[in-house]
């Protein structure tokens, strides 16, 4: 995949808006994810992947064809969710109402497609649950916690993007850990 | 309150980094400390419940809505901004 990439890439530095469509085809739904986990809220998700995806295209000529395009899309993206989280108050009530919102909304679409048996829903409430108190950990412990469970991603692929030292990142994961730990024991 | 380095092999054993001298260390207290063990598995837990969210997709026409707004000018005139 990442030979396709990297062709796509250099189509797109030709001029191949096409290419490029190819490439956001392929990360949409990491780079919307990763938003969503950050911000808890759909709308503002979607609006801050696109961003993501716009501010990588008109930069595409700084990439580094040498490292791994991930890693550089996923350190926009998560750069613009941080300021988005910073230009909010932080009022963690308000953060807390809108991620139960969202989860309805998702509750909602999901059950528009196939009813679902009871353990799903179950789970489902779980889930916002847990986004809601992703949502409510403080901002440098929400980003390597998001990348990774999410993305399922290495310690050193985090420090990479978020361009931390691994330490700093093995730290705030731990103590990111230890407060949801705090906030599900007893779920 | 045990010591804060047994916290940590726990952390260390959730991110997958504990070698077997640790493993044996944590193993070791977790038999002999309640305490210890109830944290264990809470932290188990919440490790379970956070790798356990669905995966999301993005929203329908997300590509689509990208390419719309990608700048219209020709990439020189960009590049000069």
């Amino acid at each position: 995949m990442d030979k396709i990439v990297k062709k796509r890439i250099k189509q797109v530095i030709k001029g191949d808006q096409d290419a490029f469509g190819e490439i956001v085809e392929i990360y949409k739904n990491s780079v919307y994810q990763l938003c969503y986990r950050m911000l808890g809220n759909r709308h503002e998700a979607e609006d801050i992947a696109q961003e993501a995806f716009l501010r990588a295209y008109v930069n595409i000529k700084s990439f580094n064809q040498d490292l791994k395009f991930s890693t550089w899309l996923f350190r926009i993206a998560t750069n613009l969710c941080i300021d988005r989280i910073r230009k909010k108050k932080p009022d963690y009530y308000l953060d807390a109402e809108v991620a139960g919102t969202e989860g309805l909304t998702m509750y909602s679409q999901i059950s528009s497609d196939t009813p679902l048996p009871e353990n799903e829903v179950e789970s489902l409430e779980l889930q916002e649950t847990v986004q809601k108190e992703i949502s409510k950990l403080p901002e440098k412990y929400r980003s390597p916690i998001v990348l990774k469970y999410m993305e399922d991603m290495s310690l050193n692929e985090i420090s990479e993007i978020l361009e931390l030292p691994l330490g700093t990142v093995k730290t705030r994961i731990h103590r990111g850990r230890e407060a949801l730990r705090q906030q599900l024991r007893y779920v | 309150m045990c010591p804060e380095q047994i916290i940590e092999l726990m952390h260390e054993y959730l991110d997958e980094e504990l070698d077997p001298e640790k493993n044996l260390i944590l193993r070791d207290h977790l038999k002999k400390c309640k305490e210890c063990e109830t944290i264990f598995n809470e932290l188990k837990k919440t490790d379970a419940f956070v790798k356990g969210i669905t995966h999301m997709q993005a929203p329908p026409n997300f590509t689509a809505n990208v390419l719309a707004r990608l700048p219209k000018e020709k990439k020189k005139v960009w590049m000069q901004r």
